[in-house]
């Protein structure tokens, strides 16, 4: 049953600004108000309920502000396939709201029918390359429109990898047509966990792919955990952003020029203004990094980027 | 190859045992075991989060160590089965009762708050639906309405509890002490979500047959029979309009009439 009369809204582009990410506990202040973000992205899995009040606050939201959907769950590198109903609930969903970026993630949740909520590591080779590229074609051709696919953060490495993760990244979009994108945060996490050089990770990605391809980019924090032989970071989303992972921004938007960036803080989220100052922070740096650009002559592959 | 690895994957990950990189092909040793816990424990505590969060209040009564323990023990035997959390937990007020009936045990009322909880969390995500009003009524040949058959709401649950479980779930919402509680007479009770809110209301034993048996799919008739058999003071015409008015029932068919 439809949870109001449809309402068309008009797919409007991301802009090249910050936004944050849509959470319950901040729902009332954009109901009640309109705080001042450049746009917002949900969590589509939070939405796949068949009606009710969540889905009407949405909508009412939707109508006012520019609206990324970004998966958490569809497990793009599942070796069985995508689930058909889980496709299905996406699209209708993606269908009603129309919004202005669909994406998600390298990784995989799923198997053998059971959802593990998690997003889980992929080894790098040629058969995990040929699964994914062949679910995120098949996703984007069920939706009929271009898709986003996130690098993850990782904390294992699998014996069996023979492709580096920077152009493993690049390659699922120079054959699949879909852009990337690029969480500077996981980058950070999975280059601390790895032992990678997170500034060469950037510009290899960057050196592969034509321009446009990275369509947005995420910030957030993550947890530093002290397991008994090591220091490992975790990506928990419950934390300001790191001054490494603000300085991987900066990097990233050196090359790229303005792209939309989200604010990402999913775990002890705080109250709504804390979230705002944290994106007014990644607009400074956008702009900063923009100014400096403007008196150069702009060039090479990061100079021009196309809606996504 | 990767079939075979994200299926020993995810058994490491559901298992109780400490996971084993090297069977992953993710590393040897306790470094790479320590690291492929972090995904085991973001699986278990995650999901252990989400089912606190559709079971407050049974989640509270246990108190954290007791839930965690449960809560694991239904993750690895129930897992999600589909690719998003919004109704992951429909087992879980069953698991519990099995649970605490073990050894001839009386499992008390916690699966019966559980499963008002449930049926609260399916009512808020269920279909939105128009009311059916109880002018309908009037405008129905009345000696067909025998025939009637109504359409409940998508958000439509109705319970019964040898338990307060309605009382119950009041008290421990306000944080009220439960146990005065318990020797007070069974409830029965419909859960609805007319629009926005979720409400419940308290029902006679004719009422919860009356509605039962309609939302079963059966006549009005039918319907009526069976709630007079249950409670001999039933009042058909009251609760018919009732239950009408508040919202239970967004449609309705009236079977052609045999010739």
């Amino acid at each position: 049953m439809a949870v109001s009369a449809s309402p068309p809204f008009k797919r409007d582009r991301i802009p090249e600004r910050a936004g944050i990410g849509l959470r319950h506990s901040h729902v009332d202040d954009f109901l009640d108000g309109s705080p001042a973000t450049g746009w917002l992205e949900i969590h589509t899995e939070n939405y796949l309920g068949a009606g009710g009040p969540r889905l009407r606050a949405l909508e009412d939201i939707r109508a006012r502000y520019p609206l990324s959907c970004h998966g958490v769950g569809l497990s793009l590198g599942s070796a069985e396939g995508l689930d058909p109903e889980a496709i299905t609930r996406r699209k209708a969903l993606i269908d009603r709201l129309e919004p202005g970026l669909v994406s998600e993630h390298v990784a995989w949740s799923t198997q053998g029918g059971a959802y593990l909520n998690d997003l889980l590591p992929l080894p790098y080779t040629e058969e995990t390359l040929a699964v994914i590229c062949r679910n995120i074609v098949q996703f984007q051709e069920a939706l009929g429109r271009r898709i986003l696919v996130e690098n993850p953060s990782t904390y294992v490495a699998f014996d069996q990898s023979t492709i580096p993760e920077a152009e493993f990244m690049a390659e699922i979009a120079l054959r699949t047509g879909c852009g990337l994108l690029l969480d500077v945060n996981n980058v950070e996490v999975t280059g601390h966990n790895h032992g990678l050089d997170t500034a060469r990770w950037i510009d290899t990605v960057l050196d592969r792919v034509p321009a446009g391809t990275v369509g947005e980019i995420h910030v957030a924090g993550h947890f530093i955990a002290e397991l008994p032989e090591e220091t490992v970071l975790i990506d928990d989303h419950g934390s300001p952003v790191t001054d490494a992972v603000w300085l991987l921004l900066e990097r990233a938007l050196s090359r790229l020029g303005p792209t939309p960036i989200l604010v990402e803080w999913d775990t002890r989220i705080p109250e709504l203004p804390v979230l705002m100052a944290e994106a007014e922070k990644a607009e400074r740096i956008m702009q900063r990094v923009a100014s400096r650009a403007a008196p150069r002559a702009m060039s090479g592959a990061g100079a021009m980027r196309h809606a996504g | 190859m990767l079939a075979e690895l994200q299926a020993a994957f995810a058994r490491t990950l559901l298992s109780a045992d400490t996971p084993q990189a090297e069977c992953v092909g993710a590393g040897e040793g306790s470094r790479a075991d320590a690291r492929l816990a972090i995904y085991r424990n973001n699986v278990i505590g995650s999901l252990a989060g989400v089912l606190a969060a559709a079971f407050p209040l049974t989640h509270k009564l246990m108190g954290e160590d007791n839930w965690l323990a449960m809560a694991a023990d239904f993750i690895r035997a129930h897992p999600p089965r589909e690719a998003h959390l919004l109704v992951y937990g429909s087992e879980l007020p069953a698991f519990l009762a099995a649970g605490l009936s073990e050894g001839g045990r009386d499992p008390g009322f916690l699966p019966d708050l559980a499963r008002l909880e449930w049926a609260r969390v399916e009512a808020y995500h269920a279909a939105d639906g128009d009311p059916v009003l109880p002018a309908v009524l009037a405008e129905l040949p009345q000696d067909r309405l025998p025939d009637l058959k109504l359409v409940p709401h998508p958000s439509l649950r109705l319970i019964t509890s040898r338990w307060p479980v309605e009382a119950i779930w009041q008290a421990a919402a306000a944080g009220e002490d439960v146990r005065p509680l318990l020797g007070a007479a069974g409830q029965a009770l419909l859960v609805l979500r007319p629009v926005a809110k979720v409400e419940t209301r308290l029902l006679s034993p004719g009422e919860f047959t009356f509605l039962r048996t309609l939302a079963d799919g059966q006549s009005l008739g039918a319907a009526a029979m069976a709630a007079f058999e249950a409670e001999a003071g039933f009042g058909l015409q009251e609760a018919l309009v009732t239950h009408l008015a508040g919202g239970v029932f967004t449609g309705f068919t009236l079977a052609e009439e045999t010739p």
